[in-house]
């Protein structure tokens, strides 16, 4: 008698141009997605965060705003990690850059940043980011552990 | 861009009627925020019970506004849902704004029954 086959695991893949509107409707399919799904369901803040980030520094410096650039997500599960790939063909991408510390209240009011939160933000919340880029696009690979004792 | 603006005495509450607070908005946010003190108001409560989520392009824009109301008036915050609050808390801007609880906590005693 056969073994039945395992259940696959899950995948989200989305192609779509370099809006910041289109950006906020993938990010809502794929909460939608992943609170679907026990296991994933308590990582959607930290993916969602860190995904909005990613995508609107393509959109922002890969393509320079411009709405025609493609952009492609992929968000796959292993056995205890959650992989998302973010993949354009805009300006090569610089490298990640190092990780900073943010300042608090101790500056000036008027030296506040309104900005430079976004790496920042990406790097505090994930386990590994890679940068997989070759000479006709940019990608970068963003894990986050999701192993059941998180979940 | 969809915002209410209710006055409790000295008080502006403006609540932002929005799930997200992304790239996408930051703009119009601002401009929507501006109007709001362009036209008189002194003491600013920003209600972000309805915001789900905030990017960094948000929380700048947040700041920026912060900037914009000057040191002469005042900004404050209410009703941080959990995803927005671990964004104001990581990137420590939770130390730089006066956060409030609820809608409740921000405003003055005798307004209370109002709300």
């Amino acid at each position: 008698m056969n073994e039945p086959s395992p259940a696959p695991e899950p995948i989200f893949l989305r192609q779509f141009k370099s809006e910041q509107e289109n950006v906020s409707n993938i990010l809502s399919e794929l909460d939608l997605w992943m609170s679907g799904d026990a296991r994933l369901k308590s990582h959607c803040e930290d993916v969602a965060i860190v995904l909005a980030e990613t995508l609107n520094n393509v959109v922002e410096h890969a393509y320079k705003g411009s709405a025609k650039g493609d952009i492609s997500l992929f968000v796959g599960v292993d056995t205890d990690q959650l992989c998302c790939e973010v993949r354009d063909f805009g300006e090569k991408f610089p490298g990640i850059p190092h990780p900073q510390e943010m300042s608090g209240p101790e500056q000036n009011f008027e030296d506040l940043p309104e900005g430079g939160f976004g790496w920042f933000l990406i790097q505090s919340l994930t386990t590994k980011i890679e940068s997989v880029s070759d000479d006709d696009s940019n990608c970068i690979r963003l894990i986050f552990d999701c192993s059941p004792k998180d979940s | 861009m969809e915002i209410s603006v209710d006055q409790y005495g000295h008080k502006t509450v403006v609540k932002l009627r929005e799930n997200r607070l992304d790239a996408a908005m930051a703009v119009r946010f601002k401009d929507a925020l501006k109007t709001v003190v362009d036209d008189g108001a002194e003491f600013m409560i920003l209600d972000m019970s309805d915001v789900g989520f905030m990017d960094s392009s948000g929380l700048g824009a947040v700041v920026a506004h912060m900037k914009y109301m000057g040191t002469e008036r005042n900004f404050e915050i209410a009703n941080l849902t959990p995803t927005v609050e671990k964004v104001f808390k990581l990137t420590r801007m939770d130390s730089v704004f006066k956060i409030h609880k609820s809608i409740a906590d921000a405003i003055p005693e005798d307004l209370k029954n109002a709300i």
